[in-house]
């Protein structure tokens, strides 16, 4: 059963600090990843969920908890020894464009990921490139061309092909559809899962968009101001929602049948800096009781599987 | 019903290093008294600047080169940029889709929502200042005396968008023109806002246009839809009709396309990418990706068909029924 | 498959293309050219030397066998003018190098390491700017002696500041963009990310930075030579050309109309040819 886990974040923490404030952006987050299944990150802005993203790619460092990728605790490891860990787990970015370097052409961009790990010889990787681009869509030979040279939906493919180029294992997918067009987004979903299907990918997958995210993934987390406030798998989560936040992000996504079923949400979204006590959603829950401003709720299991931080629930 | 804003024909180009990029290409509507009309479409579809045009809002290399708009009982392509300003602020009021670069850092809230009644000279600065309270209350700000007095970046990102609103509606105007509003927001601000926008609408009891490239968003708001695509209509109907029966291949693949919470449904999407503009296809612009196109649409470009009550479609395959 | 109009079209033929369309630029780019060829090839292309003098024609307007006339030593002023444009330009570039070469890697270092590292740097920034450089410049040349060596060394020894500030923020802006955030993730090492992925993305301002600091770097140099600490006469240089004109006007108006002309139409074209990079290089569409 545990070596069917490949990535396991325990406790991970981030603050920033912007003068003399101090932003949560990850508070004591913890969720395990299985291969070859896609987990769902949801939240809105200020939940922290493009922090965790790059705290397990270790882009930034944490400033506690834990990253096990593959059985090894990869937190603390120098630049030197996360190479090969690198070489297995790769990000996908939400703005294409700004993803790729604009004076390289797209075929020495994914070359740049032999050349990085030293594999191969010039052959060889002016042939995986031409596979590579083939295998997402791309007519091999634009492998000369630059990136503003192609539309925003070529450009993620070549994001893509880049990210799976090491044949890494565990892909994040940092909100990849936002800028695209609504008619390009399902041509990449569908590469998203054939890939997955093809190459026994493990995602996360990030998003706000929760449509997106329900037809994608296997498991869901959502986070809430730095916490992870809901983990379960997708159909019980969408069915029975728990948390009084989920309830209310679940009942305000628009659907195309559209009846009116939103719950009454008070208030702003928060800012990370200086979180409420207790409860991160206490100041706008509407079933809040005393002892959500006093305590911080803990993550607990309610029924198989479904894990909710939430006083009232764990009733 | 009153008939507010009738376009017929409208053609509008903007002169690029490149060429000639043809961003609207011959639609006509109406708007009545009232209503709410969603104008659905993916980027480069015209649907901004479609709706901008109605004020001659176009940047310096825009043209419309041909067609009416008729506001009010006004033509617009007539008047004179006195008369211009005149509506612009008052008669129709403007949200769009950044709320921070759409709001002026340097001046507090309050002024900026009272600037509107002051340059239309609608009533006196004390007044103005009355409305501009009241009006920040309605919008669901709280403490709208003291925030009056606050700058912008002192708001949250749906708090400045309802900034916007309160600005767009203080002078009473006849029509609203949401641009995007709630593309940059959270799903939980977005909701509260569409609900903002329902009760103002009935409050004030005026048009809306809302522009957006989401269908779902429309469907508990908008009466009606229009579909474009690369600068042209598609499918123009009741929303229920549109969203429920579509009939344009175009919005059958948009709504088969795009993931439902609600629905399980396998994902087709489709195939090719938006043209270009410069040089775009012959006939039906939607021809080079539908997999229903015959000869006679990659000839000519086909007009609207009747499908239903005031529902059209712009498909020679609807041409045939 | 691909909206594109030619394969391989990079960003630099994007920037050259937009450049092409400002035609005072592309007028500077040709006078700019012509100018260094001009000055390159002064010893070859002068009618006389430069010190040679004609006791019986001084004072001469300009006519067939003195172009632009002669000073008061009869000496020809068209060749020295000659001879003064391969001056400013062994100046201008040559100090120019310098400045980049040592800007460059200051800035580049400060931006990519940050942390002490830039704020050391940094502040010692500070402080070079702030200096008068001009007085700077005068106390250098007059502890170094007089010479292009000096006059390098002195017109760098200020001018290198604002160059690393200009890499050190491109260099800041350039890191926290995707695409090298993603060759991080990759793994790829420091000196990759900063040769392959930072460097090539800064050099646009960098260049507009260089064209439009060559012109200040030779006024500087014809400040230093009007009080006499330029170059040693008899080579001229612009400056001792119009410190001497100055005096003359009365007898020979084209002693100092002449190099100040020349002065101001090298200073423009470089001025053009840096407007033009400037727009080329913001310009949006």
């Amino acid at each position: 059963m545990e070596d069917k886990i490949l990535i396991s974040v325990k406790n991970l923490k981030k603050y920033f600090s912007r003068g003399k404030d101090i932003v949560h952006a990850v508070e004591d987050v913890s969720f395990n990843i299985r291969r070859g299944e896609t987990l769902g990150l949801v939240g809105e802005s200020g939940s922290g969920k493009s922090t965790v993203a790059r705290l397990i790619i270790r882009l930034i460092d944490t400033d506690g908890g834990n990253i096990i990728f593959d059985g090894v605790d990869i937190t603390t490891l120098s630049e030197k020894a996360l190479k090969p860990f690198r070489r297995r787990m790769q990000i996908v970015f939400q703005d294409p464009a700004s993803s790729l370097n604009p004076q390289m052409t797209v075929g020495t961009i994914i070359k740049e990921q032999f050349l990085i790990h030293k594999l191969g010889t010039k052959q060889e990787q002016e042939k995986w490139v031409e596979e590579l681009l083939e295998k997402v869509g791309i007519d091999p030979s634009f492998k000369d061309a630059y990136p503003h040279e192609f539309s925003g939906g070529q450009q993620q493919r070549i994001c893509i092909a880049r990210a799976i180029a090491l044949r890494s294992e565990f892909i994040i997918c940092d909100e990849p559809l936002s800028s695209l067009d609504v008619s390009i987004q399902a041509q990449i979903i569908k590469l998203l899962e054939d890939l997955q299907k093809e190459l026994g990918l493990t995602y996360l997958f990030i998003s706000h968009d929760l449509a997106v995210v329900k037809h994608l993934s296997d498991s869901i987390a959502v986070m809430y101001l730095g916490k992870l406030v809901e983990f379960s798998n997708k159909k019980d989560l969408f069915s029975n929602p728990l948390h009084p936040y989920t309830i209310t992000l679940l009942s305000s996504v628009p659907t195309i049948k559209g009846e009116e079923k939103e719950v009454e949400l008070k208030g702003e979204p928060p800012s990370p800096i200086n979180p409420p006590e207790g409860c991160p959603f206490n100041p706008r829950c509407p079933k809040k009781e005393d002892i959500c401003e006093r305590e911080t709720p803990i993550l607990e299991e309610i029924c198989e599987g479904h894990f909710v931080a939430c006083h009232i629930v764990q009733r | 019903m009153d008939l507010l804003l009738s376009i017929d024909n409208l053609n509008v180009h903007f002169y690029r290093s490149e060429g000639v990029l043809k961003a609207v290409d011959g639609i006509s509507y109406n708007l009545y008294k009232g209503e709410v009309l969603g104008i659905v479409g993916e980027s480069g579809s015209g649907k901004s600047v479609s709706v901008l045009s109605i004020v001659r809002l176009l940047p310096a290399n825009g043209k419309i080169v041909d067609g009416s708009i008729s506001f009010d009982g006004k033509d617009i392509l007539k008047l004179s940029m006195n008369e211009l300003q005149d509506i612009r602020g008052k008669d129709i009021g403007f949200v769009f889709q950044d709320p921070m670069s759409s709001l002026n850092p340097v001046i507090t809230v309050g002024q900026q929502v009272m600037e509107p009644l002051l340059w239309h000279n609608l009533c006196s600065r004390e007044e103005a200042y009355k409305r501009a309270k009241n009006m920040l209350g309605m919008v669901g700000i709280p403490f709208p005396e003291e925030r009056m007095k606050e700058y912008p970046f002192q708001f949250s990102g749906g708090m400045r968008q309802r900034v916007m609103i309160a600005i767009a509606l203080i002078c009473n105007p006849k029509l609203l023109i949401a641009d995007e509003p709630t593309t940059s927001l959270d799903v939980t601000t977005q909701a509260q806002i569409i609900r903002l926008l329902k009760n103002m609408r009935s409050e004030l009891d005026m048009s809306v246009i809302l522009i957006t490239h989401n269908l779902a968003l429309t469907s508990n708001f908008c009466d009606r839809l229009i579909i474009m695509y690369a600068s042209n209509m598609m499918e123009t109907g009741g929303t229920k009709d549109v969203l429920n029966t579509p009939s344009h291949p175009y919005t059958r693949f948009l709504l088969d396309a795009v993931p439902d919470i609600e629905v399980e449904k396998e994902l087709v999407p489709i195939p090719g990418t938006i043209p270009d503009l410069i040089n775009p296809p012959e006939g039906c612009k939607f021809h080079p990706r539908c997999p229903m196109s015959m000869d006679i649409c990659r000839a000519e470009k086909p007009p609207l068909f009747p499908v239903g009550d005031g529902h059209y479609s712009a498909c020679w395959l609807c041409g045939r029924e | 498959m691909g909206n594109k109009k030619r394969i391989g079209r990079s960003y630099w033929s994007n920037i050259w293309e937009k450049f092409k369309r400002n035609k005072l630029a592309v007028f500077g780019l040709i006078f700019v050219c012509i100018l260094i060829l001009l000055g390159i090839s002064a010893p070859w292309l002068a009618p006389y030397p430069y010190d040679e003098v004609h006791y019986e024609a001084v004072w001469t307007p300009p006519c067939r066998e003195f172009l632009a006339g002669t000073d008061q030593l009869g000496r020809d002023i068209f060749s020295r003018l000659l001879y003064s444009l391969r001056n400013a330009i062994i100046v201008g570039l040559g100090a120019q190098s310098l400045i980049v070469v040592i800007g460059l890697t200051l800035g580049l270092i400060a931006g990519f390491y940050g942390g002490k590292t830039d704020n050391i740097l940094m502040r010692i920034v500070d402080i070079v700017y702030s200096f008068p450089s001009y007085l700077l410049n005068i106390i250098l040349v007059l502890v170094l002696g007089r010479g292009y060596f000096s006059i390098f060394v002195a017109i760098a020894a200020t001018g290198w500041a604002g160059m690393a500030r200009l890499v050190r923020g491109q260099t800041l802006s350039t890191k926290s963009r995707d695409f090298v955030e993603a060759a991080r993730a990759s793994g790829a090492g420091n000196n990759r990310i900063m040769f392959r992925y930072i460097l090539p993305n800064i050099i646009g301002p960098v260049i507009y930075s260089i064209f439009s600091g060559i012109p200040g770097v030779m006024l500087v140099e014809s400040g230093l030579s009007l009080i006499g600490l330029g170059v040693r006469p008899p080579m001229p240089s612009w400056g001792l050309m119009i410190s001497e004109g100055t005096g003359q006007f009365l007898y020979n108006p084209y002693m100092l109309l002449a190099p100040a002309g020349m002065l101001v139409l090298t200073i423009l074209s470089f001025n053009f040819v840096a407007f033009g990079l400037r727009d080329a290089l913001s310009a949006r569409e």
